[in-house]
């Protein structure tokens, strides 16, 4: 009997992945738990193991196609065993549940550039000038479509907008984009959300870091991580994930911090934040960083949150709604530090302040708890010796 | 022949024979067979020069007239199933070995009945069905193959002995003398023939070596050396025939050194201009001693008819004749293809 | 200046530094009385004498390696071999000595030797007197490999070579000995090793290319114009040392580049250029750097096949328009 590899489902968000590259050829030997295909997933490019040992007999999908979570993959057959060559195409007995909706991102993009196997067909020097020019190459057309994309694409595309700027330029969405749409629509349209807002002063924040600062480059994302661990610690039933009819609380504080990379926004996860120290944080968070910006984050390092901070106050940004990162049930949006006039014993003076907004869902927790953290996050930050408590 | 042409002949061919009486082993057919070989070479390379000359062959086309006592000679000395190797001067050995001349002009004319189905050219015909293991055009690169060939014979046990024809340019090229040193050292059957024409395209022979005489070179390796005159088939035919002989009987290689003379350019389009006008006065009286002059002498002197001659003559004529049509009117272009075919063994095409 | 063809820019080259320094000598097979078969030699034994001008035997692998012994002993030979072909028995000396010296002796030898060597096939020569073995002398180190076009480039690198310390492969294209153009008179006229030149100046496309393939790439870029193609073509002159800061330039005026030469193209020249393109050039590249050159064939002796294997106008045409394609 053929036996079957199939697309396993390796994270909790994972619906379907675009195949990049077999890993194992028909005729090719493999183990259950061999890497045999790669795949970009949701969070990452991820080589993805077999489901079953055998013998590869027939490859079911190819480079390119946008594969469900549990469709079968590959036919398998132990050794002298016959294969009917179209075994692959019938129905199976069960049809996995997420079958019903195949090839969504072949629906989405119609891919005017010129797209091939999942990726855009551009000439490294088209690429660089559209780089430099803060053009997405997914907006790029060639002039003739299934040619290749290059510098006079983006010599039209630059000009095109004076030449014939009424009808605008439709730019598809990229593979990331995709996720990222979909998932913030969902949080946006599932989750009641309702956002908290406090005002921190950062006076001893900003000292403790430059102290920090001798020992190694430390940022103020590693600081209110540590802050909001600490805060989470006090109210640890508050650390949870939604699921469906209620929500799980997590042991492990896992904390997500916004990167934003040249390919989109990415969400590595700094885990167990509650046991480690700013320095060690810094460590981590430095080298995850530096994953997201070049393409490497694992699934794994992009997954299990409890979670996120998003910080957008380096771009000068005061005060923000942000959106939860389902099935997350809280987000602090972080705003800018800025020197503001403060009443401080019935006398103005000038403190160095930032916003912080707290989103949390309302089916999880009421606004008094999450009231309550925040107002600990802030204790935190005002007065860091607090972590140590 | 008087004496005063005899020594003029004798000052630039010093081992000048004359043909006297048939060697041991040959009968008066066998000579007239000999005679129609040779001008089946002559009328060839005749043909060869013309055909050239109206570009309807191409590359570089070394002629062998003159040098027709060697080929002749030597090869009637072969058994069937003995090897040669030849050089760019090479189309005499062919026709000397029974080579087809239609198929030799199919592949001057680079068509695909060729025997080199128009890839080789002039310059590396080989009917290895007869045991000619090919024309190289690199100087004495056909010299070590010919021992290799000779290896074969002596493992494989078949009796047969192999025969490179190379030229006095070769003997200062190193395989030549490693070649001798290996052959004579495991008494290979093999016969090394120096066809010596005393000219290396522009560079006389004598102007770039000390010692002139190549087969005391033998000596040195420890093998015989002999030197015969190379316009007389029957020297060369008796002095091959010998050297065969003791390879065949497992006594080991034999250098044997056949002086003659190119009479013209080392290729048919050269003009000879390095060569001074006394050199070419001096060799004139060689035209008295070239081969086909004087087997024909002989046969006329041993009681063949005069008639008899011509009409080996004439059937050499319209032999080449019929094969130069048979190459122009019969033979088809090669289809591109065949441009992949034969570079690897076995029908595989590697791109 | 004056009109020359490569045949005598050659020869006046020869001429020249023979007279300019008195241990220049010349040495190959029919180097002397004949002046070598295609005539690059002539009258310089009846000028120079017999002692510097020298008829070799046949002998390769020794005239070759005598060569490197006289150049390490005072003398700068020219040694030719006639046919590029028959360099494979001088390469023993070339590889391992000439290239070699210098460097295993710790830097004490100077190897001031030039090897000429004709390369080029067309006109029925077929295999063993056509090939452009260029490639081999690239791979290596130790060596300078010249490959110039015109006959004033000829006459310049020649002179240049002779006078350089390091040993000196000059290609000269049997094809191209009749190719003329204006040659400068004056006698110190020298043509530095290692720069390329612009052979035509183009904004859409690049053509890197050296010695007869020049001439084709020129007749290409003529009909590219017609059709509105503007081509440049880069004459690299010289091989190694190869001048990649003019072909990078270039690259970066037109984002596209094709290489042609006329040797195999496996394994050739172009393979090594393009390589490099990759790793320095990468971003200039507006689509993929191809590489023309002969099929990887012996060449064969029929015409219609000889000219199947090598490279002609229309190869680099097809290679022009498959890079503008963005196919």
């Amino acid at each position: 009997m053929p036996k079957y590899l199939i697309l396993p489902k390796i994270g909790m968000n994972m619906e379907e992945a675009v195949i990049s590259e077999w890993l194992v050829q028909p005729g090719d030997r493999v183990e259950k738990e061999q890497m045999v295909v790669r795949a970009e997933t949701d969070k990452a490019v991820q080589d993805l193991f077999a489901t079953e040992s055998g013998i590869v007999r027939k490859l079911l999908v190819k480079p390119g196609d946008v594969v469900p979570c549990q469709q079968r993959i590959a036919v398998l057959t132990e050794e002298g065993e016959d294969c009917d060559p179209d075994g692959g195409e019938e129905p199976s007995a069960a049809p996995p549940p997420t079958a019903e909706k195949p090839a969504a991102a072949a629906s989405i993009a119609p891919a005017p550039a010129a797209r091939e196997k999942g990726r855009i067909r551009i000439s490294p020097l088209a690429r660089k000038m559209a780089r430099e020019l803060g053009i997405a190459p997914e907006a790029l057309t060639p002039a003739q479509p299934g040619k290749r994309i290059v510098k006079a694409d983006v010599l039209r595309f630059r000009q095109r907008p004076a030449a014939a700027g009424e009808a605008g330029v439709f730019v598809p969405l990229s593979r990331r984009r995709q996720v990222i749409a979909k998932r913030m629509a969902a949080s946006a349209g599932e989750k009641p959300r309702v956002t908290l807002s406090a005002t921190v002063d950062c006076g001893e924040l900003i000292g403790w870091r430059e102290r920090l600062k001798q020992e190694r480059k430390v940022t103020y994302n590693e600081l209110l991580v540590k802050a909001c661990a600490c805060a989470l610690g006090r109210y640890p039933e508050m650390n949870c994930v939604s699921e469906p009819g209620g929500h799980r609380v997590m042991p492990s504080v896992n904390i997500g911090v916004a990167v934003d990379t040249p390919e989109g926004l990415l969400v590595p996860v700094l885990k167990e934040t509650q046991r480690k120290g700013v320095l060690q944080l810094a460590e981590e968070f430095a080298q995850l960083v530096e994953k997201a910006r070049n393409g490497s984050l694992t699934l794994d390092e992009m997954t299990g949150g409890t979670f996120s901070i998003s910080n957008l106050g380096m771009l000068g940004v005061e005060r923000f709604d942000p959106i939860i990162n389902a099935p997350e049930c809280l987000i602090l949006g972080v705003g800018c530090m800025k020197e503001i006039p403060v009443v401080v014993d019935h006398q103005v003076c000038i403190r160095t302040c930032m916003q912080l907004s707290l989103a949390f869902d309302h089916t999880a927790f009421d606004g008094a708890a999450a009231a309550r953290l925040l107002a600990e996050i802030k204790r935190m930050l005002e007065c860091p010796v607090l972590m140590l408590s | 022949m008087d004496k005063k042409t005899c020594e003029e002949i004798k000052a630039i061919i010093p081992c000048y024979t004359p043909m006297e009486a048939l060697p041991e082993g040959l009968s008066l057919d066998d000579c007239k067979q000999m005679f129609f070989d040779i001008c089946q070479i002559r009328e060839f390379e005749l043909k060869v020069k013309d055909l050239w000359r109206a570009n309807k062959i191409r590359g570089l086309c070394h002629a062998y007239y003159y040098g027709e006592a060697i080929a002749v000679g030597a090869c009637h000395a072969l058994a069937e199933g003995d090897y040669i190797t030849s050089t760019h001067r090479g189309h005499g050995h062919a026709l000397a070995r029974g080579a087809s001349p239609a198929r030799m002009f199919a592949e001057l004319f680079g068509k695909v009945e060729g025997y080199n189905n128009g890839k080789g050219g002039s310059m590396h015909i080989a009917d290895v069905e007869s045991g000619i293991l090919g024309a190289t055009g690199i100087v004495g690169s056909g010299i070590a193959p010919a021992a290799g060939a000779a290896l074969s014979a002596k493992l494989l046990k078949n009796g047969r002995v192999s025969l490179s024809f190379f030229g006095d340019g070769a003997v200062n090229q190193g395989p030549f003398s490693e070649t001798m040193n290996m052959a004579a050292a495991w008494d290979l059957p093999m016969v090394f023939l120096c066809e010596y024409n005393q000219w290396a395209i522009g560079t006389d022979y004598w102007r770039v070596t000390k010692e002139h005489d190549v087969y005391k070179r033998a000596k040195g390796f420890g093998m015989p050396g002999v030197q015969v005159d190379g316009f007389n088939v029957f020297a060369v035919y008796q002095a091959v025939r010998e050297a065969v002989e003791r390879a065949r009987a497992g006594q080991g290689p034999t250098l044997v050194e056949a002086r003659y003379m190119r009479m013209q350019g080392h290729h048919v389009g050269d003009d000879q201009s390095y060569r001074s006008p006394e050199d070419i006065q001096r060799i004139q009286v060689l035209y008295q001693a070239e081969p086909l002059v004087r087997t024909r002498t002989f046969l006329e002197e041993a009681g063949t008819p005069a008639a008899e001659l011509d009409g080996i003559q004439e059937r050499a004529r319209s032999v080449i004749q019929a094969a130069v049509e048979y190459a122009d009117t019969q033979c088809r272009e090669p289809s591109l293809d065949t441009l992949y075919q034969d570079i690897y063994a076995d029908g595989e095409i590697i791109m | 200046m004056s009109v020359k063809t490569v045949r005598e820019a050659l020869n006046e080259a020869l001429f020249e530094e023979m007279a300019r320094d008195s241990r220049v000598i010349v040495m190959g097979c029919d180097n002397g009385v004949k002046g070598n078969p295609f005539g690059v030699t002539l009258g310089l034994a009846k000028e120079f004498g017999f002692d510097r001008v020298i008829d070799t035997p046949i002998s390769e692998p020794a005239f070759t390696g005598m060569g490197v012994g006289a150049a390490a002993t005072g003398l700068r030979p020219v040694v030719e071999i006639m046919f590029c072909d028959w360099v494979t028995l001088a390469m023993d000396q070339i590889v391992n000595m000439a290239a070699k010296m210098r460097y295993m002796f710790g830097g004490k030898v100077d190897m001031p030797l030039v090897v000429r060597v004709p390369i080029g096939a067309g006109g029925g020569q077929a295999a063993q007197h056509s090939q452009s073995l260029e490639a081999w002398f690239n791979h290596v180190p130790g060596l300078k490999v010249v490959a110039p076009y015109t006959p004033a480039d000829c006459k310049g690198l020649l002179k240049a070579a002779i006078r350089d310390n390091n040993p000196v492969i000059f290609l000269e294209n049997k094809r191209t000995y009749a190719v003329k153009g204006e040659v400068p008179d004056e006698p110190d006229y020298v043509v530095e090793i290692g720069r390329a030149a612009l052979a035509r100046q183009g904004t859409d496309i690049t053509l890197v290319t050296y010695s007869s393939m020049v001439r084709t790439c020129l007749q290409a870029a003529e009909k590219l114009a017609e059709e509105g193609v503007s081509c440049e073509v880069v004459d690299l002159r010289t091989l190694l040392p190869l001048d990649y800061d003019t072909v990078i330039a270039s690259v970066a005026r037109t984002g596209r580049v094709v290489v042609v030469h006329e040797a195999a193209k496996r394994g050739g020249m172009g393979s090594d250029i393009v390589a490099e393109l990759n790793e320095r050039a990468f971003d200039l590249l507006d689509a993929p750097p191809l590489r023309v050159g002969a099929l990887n064939i012996p060449i064969p002796y029929n015409a219609a096949l000889e000219d199947a294997v090598l490279p002609g106008v229309q190869d680099v045409l097809d290679a022009v328009r498959k890079s503008l394609s963005n196919e």
